[in-house]
């Protein structure tokens, strides 16, 4: 048979629109249905050591219950990818909350307020994790601490004993003294896009009145009150106090300068701890509170941790992701979690093993001595400011704005996207 | 009508004009770029283009990144290309050496300059210091980090305009050149008067190349200083994204990247039709 050039054409070009129609075949969503298989979306890298323990739980869940669970690592950019999920409508039948599980997820999410493990939930969580209702959304796989991390072989040099820093004076004639003993006092990160933020956000997080803060969750930005915090950083930012590669650090450069003694303080996550342990485990390092500014008790920051799970309320799944929260909640699983976390644990009725931290732990945390204020973003500010709140503290520390400018666009940014509420 | 388009119409419209219409569509909302629902806001996201500084910031940097990239790319290139025209094995070598980065990623890349520029552990710091220099804080300030987006994106894109370049010199045919030379032309008189007219096609080709790639340059910057310090080295495309997921603002980041479109289109058609005009010059 032979066919005409105008046939042939027309074959070639079907097969063409044909190839490409089976081709997107491929872009499946990513959700099971027709599988029993439970999809878990998680924050971390394959590296990490949560991906690790997640990977034993999941064996043992499937030992236990007979009942697969597939889990996804996520690269840095976990918070975007999770967004274009949402989007989508591809959204997993578990994925990690990180912190946003009411402010951000609640919507998406099934309210886990009757699950067997609930009641346990520590009360620091509360005004990160529940709403006006007392719902909860997400189980808390860590109880996310976190105060200022120091160098205790940096500090002993200097003289300085870690312990007396119990106001901001204090803590600034210990960086004064690291400081003239030739290493960093502050060490920071602007490339990694996030330590700066940390460092606004637990300084705010004592900086605002408690009528401030009511009118920041009505929808008023208080700048006096924010001007304060970021007066702060930049008078530290004068005195030459963080280091000079500010700009071009990364989050590794602040663990390494935390092992290797180059660095007297940072305010972070308690993360960086464990992350200083790997360049070097036998580093002498810790964590004390927050000094005052407004009132005058040293505080901790807390808040729902890196590995904290909910369940989609869409999943088709959802007897099953909800039986797997069930076994994370379980003491010894959520115990491992937590320590993989390097964080407490989120249920009170769990003991974690802190290595070479409990010191710190012990004396700040688990003895319950220090009151433990949630993150200030989680809290005051509509969801969506937290870059800005980086990239404004990020120009205060590399000084390419002044702290007005920086309180300004912080102030426009807010009120952008509260009228977006 | 030839039903051979049809396969690339379809692309096309699949994954350009519909992802185009939807962008165009949602800058006239407040999306939140996750949330199920958004409103209609009018024009209310591009008045804020107006207003914002740093949108201006970063307009003027891509303006910088294209500009800045274009005219040393060009530069560099040509004089490449007239210095390694010709036959010969070490040419032929030098020529591949420069094309060599094109191939590579810019993130990779650009990982690998990072390596150069850092404060501690950096190459250049270490020379410095090898030589009783202080360490020096190279990507500490917008303008620094700035240029040196601009020379990272130049050097690794030199090649393809030095390419281009050695495919105009070629195209030019020996007996205009001996012509030129009967008539007393020599040296820097016969490239600036026979050479470099007869390259203006390659000229403009070059030039729109080098300057979209430069206008919608992403990948150097974000992996660099993600547009830091501050926002001072942000791009356009740079701070669509951080709008888009950072903040959440997907319906201003859209407006955002409409804005860039119609820049981006603006100078392809302008260069487009004085390639046209060259072309009928000729």
């Amino acid at each position: 048979m032979k066919l005409s050039r105008k046939t042939a054409r027309a074959a070639i070009a079907a097969l063409g629109v044909a190839a490409l129609l089976v081709s997107a075949t491929g872009c499946d969503r990513g959700t099971s249905s027709g599988s029993d298989e439970v999809q878990l979306f998680l924050n971390g890298g394959t590296d990490t050591p949560q991906y690790k323990a997640m990977t034993d739980l999941i064996a043992k869940f499937k030992e236990e219950k007979g009942i697969s669970v597939k889990m996804t690592a996520a690269s840095t950019d976990y918070e975007d990818q999770m967004k274009v999920k949402l989007a989508s409508g591809d959204i997993p039948d578990i994925f990690t909350t990180h912190g946003w599980s009411l402010l951000r997820y609640s919507k998406f999410l099934e309210p886990l307020t009757d699950r067997p493990w609930a009641s346990k939930v520590n009360p620091g969580l509360d005004s990160a994790m529940r709403d006006s209702d007392g719902k909860i959304y997400a189980f808390p796989g860590a109880f996310d601490t976190a105060g200022i991390a120091y160098n205790k072989d940096v500090l002993d040099k200097a003289g300085i004993d870690p312990a007396t820093i119990t106001t901001w004076d204090a803590f600034d004639a210990a960086a004064a003294a690291v400081a003239a003993k030739g290493s960093t006092p502050i060490f920071s990160s602007g490339k990694a896009q996030g330590p700066a933020g940390h460092m606004a956000d637990y300084l705010a997080a004592d900086s605002f009145t408690d009528a401030e803060l009511t009118q920041m969750k009505e929808g008023t930005f208080v700048t006096s009150a924010y001007t304060k915090v970021l007066d702060r950083v930049k008078s530290w930012q004068s005195k030459g106090w963080f280091n000079k590669d500010y700009s071009s650090a990364s989050e590794d450069d602040m663990a390494r300068a935390l092992a290797n003694g180059t660095a007297g303080f940072e305010i972070y996550n308690n993360n960086i701890l464990a992350s200083a342990r790997t360049y070097n485990p036998n580093a002498n390092v810790g964590f004390i509170p927050l000094p005052p500014t407004n009132g005058d008790t040293p505080y901790l920051i807390g808040g729902e941790g890196i590995d904290s799970f909910g369940v989609s309320k869409t999943s088709s799944h959802k007897d099953n992701a909800l039986a797997f929260l069930d076994f994370l909640a379980q003491p010894a699983n959520a115990a491992a979690l937590a320590e993989a976390n390097g964080a407490a644990a989120g249920l009170v009725d769990v003991k974690v093993d802190f290595g070479k931290l409990t010191a710190s732990y012990d004396k700040y945390v688990t003895s319950g001595s220090t009151p433990v204020k949630p993150y200030f973003d989680r809290v005051y500010l509509p969801n969506g400011s937290w870059n800005t709140m980086v990239a404004t503290t990020d120009s205060v520390i590399s000084g390419q704005s002044d702290v007005a400018g920086a309180v300004a666009q912080m102030k426009n940014q807010f009120a952008t996207l509260y009228g977006q509420k | 009508m030839n039903l051979m388009y049809v396969p690339a119409i379809a692309m096309v419209a699949i994954f350009m004009l519909y992802p185009l219409v939807q962008g165009i569509g949602l800058a006239f909302t407040n999306w939140d770029g996750y949330s199920p629902t958004k409103a209609f806001v009018g024009l209310d996201n591009f008045a804020r283009l107006f207003t914002d500084a740093t949108f201006q910031t970063a307009l003027v940097n891509t303006l910088i990144y294209g500009i800045g990239c274009t005219v040393l790319q060009q530069v560099l290139g040509l004089g490449l290309a007239v210095a390694l025209d010709g036959a010969g094995r070490s040419k032929a070598f030098a020529r591949a050496l420069i094309y060599l980065p094109v191939l590579v990623s810019p993130v990779v890349m650009t990982m690998m300059y990072y390596f150069l520029f850092q404060y501690d552990r950096g190459a250049l710091n270490d020379i410095l210091v090898s030589v009783g220099f202080d360490r020096i804080a190279w990507l500490s300030t917008g303008p620094g980090t700035v240029t040196i987006v601009v020379l990272i994106n130049t050097l690794q894109f030199v090649g393809i305009s030095m390419v281009i370049y050695l495919a105009g010199l070629q195209g030019i045919g020996q007996e205009i050149t001996e012509a030129a030379e009967v008539d007393g032309a020599r040296g820097l008189r016969l490239f600036r008067s026979i050479t470099l007219p007869l390259l203006r096609p390659a000229i403009i080709s070059s030039v729109i190349i080098n300057l979209i790639g430069g206008l919608k340059l992403y990948d150097v910057i974000q992996v660099l200083t993600a547009g830091g310090p501050g926002y001072s080295s942000h791009s356009v495309s740079t701070l669509i994204a951080r709008s888009y997921f950072g903040q959440q603002a997907a319906g201003y980041a859209s407006a955002m990247g409409v804005a860039l479109f119609v820049l981006i289109a603006v100078v392809s058609i302008f260069l487009v039709a004085r390639m046209d005009r060259t072309g009928k010059d000729l």
